[in-house]
């Protein structure tokens, strides 16, 4: 081995603190990226494979009822591939220790023989008999509740309980993320599930015979999205006879959607996040280099004395950076690509997809070490670039003083009399270091900045499924009807349940809303004037009223639109073909979960349904059996149960707890890395004049206590930065984050700064304590023996 | 005596002058400085501090550069080079002995010579230079457990393993106690008889001067005094 080559690994082992500490913020970033990046890639791929084996359907749409020959006019549309008909119905599931109802499934008619549109994978068992009064269960369902092939299974059909036989258990592209889309975003398996049964039998059990309420179709390949736009608004068209709820596109399919934003939000995090730890690395490498670089300078004249170019000696620190990026980059693809195979496993089960893809991702292993090297080199060629400049002759010469001056709190005298001696030099330490100040500085604000984000997790999840739920929808049960009724159908309603406190009848109309070139399908909600089932606020927390004439828009739909209060929207009727008709934005409406509009329910009525019509109510009761009950009434499609979405928010918190954990480490470890290594690169550049105080009667105490003043100095005015910082941060991710599904309210309040502060002190306290070693090593008589 | 043909001097200086500006203040270190130098002689240049001979030597060994004036070594005029060729000059040409010996701390006596070795085209063996310096049981250890007469001839052991036509030594005895110069010296002496390397030696202590076969005595920048020692003293007989 080359001397120069030994003296680059000697130098690594002299500062191996601080090698490992910017390795590991390298590598942090890189498990991000290969982790997360990975599992995007192995979840995609999976999910289209899984989609287009089983035949997926692209569009599809429920009806009131509609008959065989109508489908086949369907496939004759240009662009139709398969067009299909099944029955689909929402029953209390009896079976079990909770038989009382509070579980339900979702009955799905299936086609003979396992054939055409969202074909079933057989995991277990048998497929079903023609005839048979068998079913098929979904495996998530299967598992929550231990149900095996031969099993029985009983459920409510008309308020009759009726029996059944488990043929097998199986798994549907289309219930890969398996969610009542009444109730939530959140899986309850326990108490929601899907299956399926004969065609012919549940045609007659569910009261459909020869007919469907539910139509499945796929695409002819090769549609782009404009001609795809047409296909599903024509057949919207075609369906409005038949009572259509809306077509519904794949990409707009809860199970697809959720998956598909959990792969967006993998992509983003994957490259956002990666590049803030990679160019952290890059700026704490190319920071110590350049102070390496001035203290090497005796060391750098030596080699130029000795005919060593300037090229040479700044490869020698690039090869440093470059060892750097190695280190980092292997532990970070290596990590990252183990936790890409076991967040993919844990995909596998989560979102139910079958025959995940493990294997190692050579390319991604490739891009994340090229990566780290891009990035090291870089850090490298501008931490070395001080080598062009030491001159031979002069490195040899002892280094001047630098000129001294007041810091301009020194002219504060009032204040600066005031201060100790010790304060008077942190000050001055930290107003004449301005670059070291300035990367502390942004170390602090970055970690406090990432913390506060982290911690306002729990809040943001709340506030979709939790406290702020209960305070948005302060309502026991949602129940949806088949299809519009009289409101006077309500009056039956308290008389079949125990206790009813509050009931209200609602009307939703599914419609498009436009502003300009901008659109969005969504539900407009029909609400009584003075409804006690929603509270509607303002960003600003201010109740709003519904209009009399016009919509409440939730956040996300209005940001999508560009509009606010005062502007007018264009409203679409999917159902009915009339006209257009331009409305009046009210309010925008604070809304976690879904995205909604909201009207006065007796305008919508009157616009779109029938004078006093409702397409289902609210309840409030404490009537243990009300979705057995409710789902007993052959009127009504669906039963929501908003304690069953809190209760399932529960069972998360675990998940995100854990989650909250992971990011703290991480960024703690980035806070860690910068404080350390600026203070270590401190004790490096000030060792004569620490040696100085100690040959002055200083103890290593003193020393440690004058460093972690300066250091607190700059983390106070950290935390000051910090604050914008994470107010940024937080709406960035509340807009990158955000979908159709749920909108990430994320907002920051005083114990998330608080609780950041406490988190990031902490993280900051560990690093200095990791430098204390090194001043008490600190070998003062041959600091000042020292000719440099 | 020894007979050194000035035909082709080895080093020329034709009215070398250096200037620097420190703050508002110009300060002239090297004024006019002529002299040649013949291949294999042994100089001594002596001044007191701040004299100039240290911006003298750096020139001289393409570390520096002359504000006015030309400086030519083995016919080459290295003011002219640009940095690339200093550095070849520097790797190729001159070694180097410092006050401080300038060792890196991290490298071992045998690794500080390989240093220099691993980028000159025809080095001396290393072992044998060793030996001759008399560190041949000492290489593997570092700087810091070596004693500073040790020290400082792994620094000439350094400096002559490349094999250059020129070793510069500034005040290579002035951080060494008398007994420990001399024997630095009868090194320097033997190097320059046995290798036939032009030693350039730099001193303020003019003791020294007995030794070269040249001494070039300067003050203030200027070169006050350049001539030929005809009887050079043996270092043994060096007394200060």
């Amino acid at each position: 081995m080359k001397s120069i080559d030994k003296l680059l690994f000697r130098m690594i082992a002299e500062t191996k603190g601080q090698f490992i500490a910017v390795a590991a913020v390298l590598a942090v970033g890189l498990i991000f990226y290969t982790a997360m990046g990975v599992s995007a890639i192995n979840l995609e791929r999976g999910m289209h494979r899984y989609y287009d084996e089983y035949s997926f359907a692209d569009l599809s749409c429920e009806v009131d009822v509609i008959g065989a020959r109508q489908l086949r006019a369907l496939e004759g549309l240009d662009g139709v591939a398969a067009a299909e008909g099944r029955v689909t119905e929402d029953l209390p599931f009896l079976t079990g220790e909770d038989g009382d109802g509070r579980a339900k499934v979702k009955a799905i008619t299936a086609k003979p023989g396992n054939a055409g549109v969202n074909r079933l994978l057989l995991e277990e068992g048998g497929l079903l008999e023609e005839g048979s009064r068998e079913v098929l269960v979904i495996r998530q369902f299967a598992e929550a509740r231990g149900i095996r092939p031969d099993d029985e299974i009983t459920l409510q059909i008309a308020g009759r309980a009726v029996d059944f036989s488990v043929a097998g258990i199986v798994s549907s592209p289309e219930f890969v993320y398996l969610v009542d889309p009444e109730q939530g975003i959140l899986p309850d398996n326990q108490n929601y599930g899907v299956v399926y049964m004969d065609e012919w039998m549940g045609q007659q059990i569910l009261g459909y015979p020869g007919s469907y309420n539910d139509v499945q179709m796929t695409e002819e390949p090769g549609l782009d999205k404009a001609a795809r736009d047409d296909l599903a608004e024509e057949i919207g068209k075609r369906l409005g006879s038949y009572g259509s709820r809306g077509v519904v596109k794949r990409e707009n399919q809860i199970s697809n959607a959720m998956m598909a934003s959990e792969i967006d939000q993998l992509n983003v995090t994957a490259s956002a996040l990666p590049g803030l730890f990679l160019f952290i690395a890059a700026l704490i490498l190319a920071m110590m280099l350049g102070r390496m670089v001035k203290r090497d300078v005796l060391s750098i004249g030596i080699m130029k004395g000795l005919g060593y170019s300037s090229a040479q000696i700044v490869l020698h620190y690039v090869k440093y950076s470059l060892l750097v990026a190695l280190a980092g980059g292997v532990a970070g693809a290596g990590v990252g690509m183990v936790l890409a195979n076991l967040l993919t496993t844990y995909y596998m089960t989560f979102y139910n997809l079958p025959n995940l893809n493990q294997a190692v991702d050579w390319k991604y292993m490739l891009a994340s070490l090229l990566m780290a090297c891009a990035f090291c080199v870089a850090a490298g060629l501008l931490g070395a670039r001080g080598v062009r400049r030491v001159s031979p002759a002069e490195s040899m010469v002892a280094e001047s003083p630098r000129p001294g001056k007041r810091i301009l709190l020194e002219r504060l005298r009032f204040v600066w009399s005031r201060l100790s001696f010790s304060d008077k030099m942190a000050m001055k330490n930290v107003f004449r270091n301005k670059k070291r100040t300035a990367f502390v500085l942004v170390g602090v604000f970055v970690t406090y900045g990432m913390l506060v984000f982290v911690l306002c997790m729990p809040s943001m999840m709340s506030d979709m499924m939790g406290e702020g739920l209960e305070e948005f929808q302060p309502m026991d049960y949602n129940v949806s009807f088949k299809r519009p009724v009289s409101e006077k159908a309500l009056g039956d309603v308290p008389r079949l349940l125990d206790a009813v406190d509050e009931m209200e009848g609602k009307a939703e109309y599914p419609v498009l809303l436009s502003s300009g070139p901008r659109e969005i399908s969504l539900s407009v909600i029909g609400l009584e004037r003075d409804t006690v089932f929603y509270n509607f606020k303002n960003q600003a927390g201010d109740a709003i009223d519904i209009p009399e004439n016009g919509v409440l828009l939730s956040d996300y739909a209005a940001k999508e639109l560009r509009v606010g209060a005062g502007d007018r929207v264009r409203l679409h009727a999917y159902l009915t073909g009339s006209e257009d008709r331009w409305i009046e934005v009210g309010g925008v409406v604070y809304q976690a979960m879904g995205v909604n509009a909201y009207m006065r329910r007796d305008v919508l009525a009157r616009e779109y349904l029938a004078p006093g019509a409702v397409t289902g109510f609210f309840l409030n009761t404490d009537d243990p059996n009300t979705e057995s009950k409710l789902l007993a009434l052959p009127a009504v499609a669906s039963v929501s149960s908003l304690a069953a979405t809190r209760e399932s928010f529960q069972e998360y918190t675990q998940i995100m707890n854990a989650f909250i954990f992971f990011m703290v480490i991480l960024s703690g470890i980035l806070g860690f890395a910068i404080v350390y290594n600026a203070t270590i690169i401190s004790i490096g550049e000030r060792e004569r004049e620490f040696s100085s105080l100690r040959v002055l009667g200083f103890s290593g105490g003193d020393i440690f206590r004058l460093l972690l003043k300066e250091n607190n100095l700059i983390s106070v005015a950290g935390f000051v930065a910090g604050v914008p910082l994470a107010n940024l941060f937080l709406r960035y991710s509340s807009d990158i984050f955000s979908t159709e599904q749920y909108t990430m309210h994320l907002r920051a309040g005083p114990s998330h700064y608080l609780g950041g502060m406490a988190m990031a002190v902490f993280f900051i306290v560990l690093a200095q304590a990791a430098t204390y070693r090194k001043i008490q090593k600190l070998d003062f008589m041959a600091a000042l023996k020292n000719r440099a | 005596m020894r007979d050194f043909a000035m035909e082709n001097p080895i080093i020329r200086a034709e009215s070398l002058s250096k200037d620097y500006q420190m703050g508002e203040v110009t300060v002239h270190a090297l004024t006019d400085a002529c002299f040649e130098i013949g291949e294999g002689e042994f100089v001594v240049i002596l001044g007191p501090s701040g004299s100039g001979k240290s911006t003298l030597l750096n020139i001289i060994g393409g570390m520096d550069s002359p504000s006015r004036g030309r400086c030519f070594t083995a016919g080459a005029e290295i003011t002219s080079f640009d940095d690339r060729q200093l550095t070849e000059y520097r790797r190729h040409s001159v070694g180097f002995v410092f006050q401080f010996y300038n060792l890196m701390a991290n490298l071992t006596a045998r690794e500080n010579v390989e240093l220099a070795v691993e980028i000159s085209k025809d080095p001396l063996d290393i072992g044998e230079i060793m030996q001759s310096v008399g560190l041949g049981e000492r290489e593997g250890h570092f700087p810091s457990q070596l004693s500073g007469g040790e020290q400082q001839r792994v620094s000439i052991a350094r400096a002559i393993a490349k094999n250059p036509r020129i070793l510069l030594c500034d005040e290579p005895t002035g951080a060494l106690d008398f007994k420990t110069g001399i024997t630095i010296l009868e090194l320097l002496r033997k190097v320059n008889r046995e290798l036939s390397m032009t030693v350039v030696v730099i001193t303020h202590n003019a003791d020294i001067a007995a030794m070269g076969d040249r001494v070039i005595r300067m003050r203030s920048g200027e070169v006050t005094e350049n001539r030929r020692n005809e009887s050079p003293a043996d270092p043994q007989d060096i007394r200060w």
